[in-house]
């Protein structure tokens, strides 16, 4: 410790010091005792050190206006350049906030919740075709039973989701999302009640909730509390409460919530079945100090009482985190969910622009090096250190990055909500403007300006002065400077995220413009659940097939791209094997017909046979392959419920998203559970029949809304988040490519500042226009076709990787890579271009005059 | 004429006191033990050294020693312009002192 003070060389701190130092301690050694001593000796260096620091602050303060002061000089002198420095560094930040602003929005997800470390949802874990399998919806008796079962768990509350819930209110009719759910659901999420009360508000039957912004939609500034809305024609609710917007974001997302004791009459609560359900969800709160896996562990004891072993198979109830629930993709689930790996693709995306905008700043000040030797020469002269000098430019760079997070944070302010708009959320800019950020973010500022200003410090405050004066110039231009490696760096970042671009747009492209099997273009189908056509469907069916614009209709359980299905186990007759989960396909007679779907064998079903009304089935291609069947015609099939023989072999069409295999299904004649009808128009007469469609709804459904179900829109939707991708990639392969233009623009201005000696020489030994410019371009071209040799087989595996998240995928052509990288090159050449033919139209004799 | 401060002029009465062995460790000790607080080395040698550059105090370093590690001694003494500075400094005090009455301490 001495050693330390001995070298430290300021002013007082030397050799008599530490002598006096070294010489009470032996005195008050032999007074007190060396122990005494050695705490007396510890307290004065600390003492002395803090002095020290506080002398060296003052100090500092001083020197660093002088720096401040010097940086500003330097940026006005070099206005140009500070000004590409920092459009390249602001546009960097940017684009980086923007993103981390995005990511952390993701992330936040439920964390409003007080208690959100106690809840759980119970979700079903199975395993199907060999692989594991989870789905979100578990059975209604579940939370009676748990919570008399185990004393571990403190609240349980399901949530009965119905979506486009039909809401009267004063004789107009809303369709809106709602849940019917258990008192306590109130006492384990934290929902802002802002009138009504916790404990009481959804005890009563038909008591209602709604949310702040339904109550002004359905009442004005009226108050809420008291009116009576019918909800699912004829049952009258009474509102009882009125909750807010919640502080964040949630998986739940709802317009009201109404009583489950409400619902105690349908057969559903009344026999509540371990065996079926719906989109019902049980959310628990456990004691504090309860571990979840150990809870999860006694789960299965209490299914085994309610349901046989052979019903049971593999299925495991399983609790999951309140806050992991956005970021699970599991089966059924109704919540807003997002993908981890888009999050990780964004922030790595952000990352790289923001690298891309440091290697810009490095390379942009290095490049300045040689215009500033002598004032690093005259420094030196006069006697500043190495230390001082290093102070210096990390100052100005510091500075710089620093005025760059100011413009950034505003420009951020300003995107914000357009950048919403486009990645489809509701961001707000308040979490970020809160003081413990907005330090976070200065010192994020400080940090990229010191880490980016340190390699141009360094080899700034490393120039002799000797050299300096003698004008011997900067001789970093060989091939494998750092400059280069940035720069090449910067294409190949820029080049990987066009290649990117274009491969998730491809793939878009792809699964929207792949044949679905049915002729999509031909028919549309509207859903009539929860409106007055529902169990009068066959009335409607016969009315629409009075208009001579509509070829067919047919009347089904489901359509393409609805996403509603059901998914029963079959056994094959005749085989000693395990029951095969098919996709059931419940429809009346002409099905097949008005989809347009293509028969590879057997036939469709027909009035005309007598059987066919119960006892025939209809299996797709993969049903066939998936049983190994050659000849499937006359085979039997049975899932307990259903039972027949197959008919018919009707081709493979895509029911859902492309991401997913098509899945083996059958289809049977059931007209009972119909939700959907389908028609087929006539090409020539569509607006006309959309026409008589809509006449048609009103006359039957007054006040309900009238949402016909166009195919290409439906799976359009499941393409959403590609769409997003795109468009993030794209913008971020723009900016990429824009820093990385403004620093090869400032980079070629100052090598054609460099060597415009030489270019007059050249010009007057005759030299062709020609000739220079490619004298001035080469090395350039040069580095981006080397970025685009490392970039693209880096980004060819990366984005393959990610294409196999498909079942149905596109390509990554050769040409693809070319094409991206050839964009870069040709961006490249016209950013440099107009600094280098600008140089080639100099007069020689200008600039040798002074030779 | 110099001003001082009263920390000056504790340092200053020390470094007189103490003759031909005023250095910092004694300077220090001294000082600390009539005052009845501890001066940190810093809040001797600080005001030494800028009293020595107004010319107050003088400074020579004396001949390493064996107990100090092999480290010289700097001794310090005040110079004529300091003690006219005392002086001064005293003047002001003591007819400050003077020109209050005795009923003012009643």
């Amino acid at each position: 410790m001495l050693k330390f003070f001995h070298s430290s060389r300021r002013h007082w701190l030397h050799s008599p010091v530490i002598g006096d130092l070294r010489e009470e301690y032996r005195l008050i050694a032999s007074e007190k005792g060396r122990r005494v001593a050695m705490k007396w000796i510890v307290r004065q260096i600390v003492i002395t050190f803090l002095r020290l620091l506080s002398q060296n602050f003052i100090w500092s303060l001083e020197m660093l206006k002088s720096y401040i002061k010097t940086a500003i000089r330097n940026f006005r002198r070099q206005r140009t350049y500070t000004l590409i420095n920092l459009t390249g560094l602001i546009v960097g930040m940017a684009a980086c906030l923007l993103i981390a602003i995005y990511i952390q929005d993701d992330l936040n997800y439920d964390h409003f919740h007080v208690k959100k470390d106690r809840i759980y949802r119970i979700y079903i874990q199975t395993i199907q075709s060999g692989q594991p399998w989870a789905m979100a919806p578990t059975m209604l008796p579940l939370a009676p039973a748990l919570k008399e079962g185990f004393p571990e768990i403190d609240k349980v509350a399901r949530i009965l989701q119905k979506n486009h819930f039909p809401f009267g209110v004063d004789g107009e009719i809303f369709k809106e999302r709602l849940y019917f759910v258990d008192p306590d659901i109130l006492n384990i999420l934290t929902l802002p009640l802002i009138s009504g009360d916790i404990e009481s508000a959804l005890s009563k039957p038909n008591s209602l909730i709604i949310t702040s912004n339904m109550a002004s939609r359905f009442y004005g500034d009226e108050n809420p509390i008291g009116r009576i809305i019918e909800l699912d024609r004829g049952n009258l609710y009474t509102v009882t409460g009125v909750f807010g917007a919640s502080p964040g974001k949630s998986h739940l997302r709802t317009a009201a919530m109404a009583s489950i004791v409400s619902q105690m009459d349908t057969p559903r609560l009344k026999n509540p079945s371990w065996s079926s359900f719906q989109n019902d969800y049980t959310y628990v709160l456990l004691k504090s100090g309860v571990s979840p896996e150990a809870l999860q562990a006694k789960f299965q004891a209490l299914w085994k009482e309610h349901i046989t072993e052979e019903d049971l198979g593999d299925d495991e109830l399983r609790l999951q985190s309140l806050t992991d629930i956005h970021f699970s993709q599991l089966n059924y689930d109704n919540a807003q969910t997002s993908n981890r790996n888009s999050l990780i693709a964004a922030g790595v995306v952000g990352f790289f622009i923001l690298a891309i905008a440091c290697f810009n700043f490095i390379n942009l000040t290095t490049a300045r090096i040689s215009g500033r030797m002598k004032e690093v020469g005259v420094r030196k002269v006069a006697g500043a250190d190495r230390g001082q000098l290093l102070r210096q430019y990390l100052t100005e760079s510091t500075l710089l990055s620093i005025i760059a997070m100011g413009a950034c944070i505003l420009i951020t302010c300003t995107l914000l909500p357009p950048f919403s708009r486009m990645m489809n959320r509701n961001m707000s800019i308040d979490p970020m403007l809160k003081p413990g950020i907005l330090l976070l973010l200065f010192g994020i500022s400080v940090l990229i300006g010191l880490l980016a200003g340190l390699y141009p410090a360094l080899r700034l405050s490393g120039i002799q002065p000797m050299a300096a004066f003698r004008n011997i110039r900067d001789r970093h231009g060989s091939a494998f400077s750092l400059r280069t490696v940035l720069v090449v760096a910067q294409f190949a970042i820029s080049i990987f995220l066009i290649i990117a671009t274009l491969t998730v747009q491809r793939q878009r492209q792809f699964m929207l413009h792949r044949s679905l099997g049915f002729e999509h273009d031909q028919i549309i189908a509207l859903n009539m659940q929860n409106s007055p056509i529902y169990g009068r469907t066959d009335a409607m069916k016969t009315t629409l097939l009075s208009h001579p614009g509509i070829l067919s209709a047919s009347l089904s359980h489901s359509v393409p791209g609805s996403g509603i299905s059901i998914t029963s186990g079959f056994h094959v007759i005749g085989e000693e094997r395990d029951e095969i989960p098919m996709n059931e396909g419940l429809s009346d007679f002409d099905f097949v017909e008005t989809l347009g779907l293509t028969m590879v064998a057997g036939r469709d079903f027909s009035e005309d046979y007598a059987t066919d009304f119960d006892d025939a089935l209809i299996i797709n291609e993969t049903a066939m392959q998936h049983i190994g069947w050659s000849d499937p015609l006359g085979r039997r099939l049975d899932s307990g419920d259903k039972a027949g023989q197959v008919i018919g072999v009707v081709k493979d069409f895509h029911f859902s998203s492309m991401h997913e295999k098509i899945r083996p299904m059958v289809f049977s004649v059931n007209t009972e559970s119909i939700n959907f009808i389908t028609i087929r128009i006539h090409p020539q007469q569509i607006s006309n029949v959309l026409k008589f469609l809509e006449e048609t709804w009103n006359d039957i459904a007054p006040g309900y809304p009238f949402r016909p179900h166009f195919f290409d829109e439906q799976f359009e939707r499941y393409y959403r988040q590609e769409a997003r991708l795109t468009q993030l990639f794209s913008l971020s392969a723009g900016l990429a490519i824009l820093i990385s233009c403004l620093g090869m623009i400032a980079l070629a201005a100052h090598v054609v500042a460099q060597r415009l000696k030489e270019i007059g020489i050249r010009k007057v030994l005759g030299a062709s226009i020609y000739g220079l410019i490619r004298l001035l371009t080469v090395d350039f071209i040069k580095w981006v076709v080397i970025a685009g040799i490392i970039a693209s087989p880096a980004a060819y595996f990366i984005m393959r990787r990610w294409l196999s998240n498909y079942a149905y995928r596109t390509s990554i052509p050769i040409w693809l890579m070319l094409l991206s990288a050839l964009m870069a090159v040709l961006i490249a050449c016209l950013a440099i271009g107009t600094q280098t033919i600008k140089a080639t139209f100099i007069q020689p004799a200008q600039i040798l005059k002074d030779e | 004429m110099q001003q001082i401060t009263s920390q000056e002029e504790t340092l200053l009465l020390g470094v007189l006191a103490l003759g031909d062995n005023a250095y910092g460790m004694t300077i220090r000790r001294h000082v600390s033990k009539v005052t009845g607080k501890d001066w940190s080395i810093g809040a001797i040698y600080d005001p030494l050294y800028r009293l020595e550059r107004r010319g107050l105090v003088s400074s020579f370093l004396a001949d390493p020693t064996a107990e100090r590690g092999g480290r010289s001694k700097r001794m310090f003494r005040v110079t004529d312009v300091g003690k006219e500075a005392l002086k001064a400094h005293k003047l002001i005090r003591d007819s400050l002192w003077g020109s209050v009455p005795d009923v003012a301490w009643k």
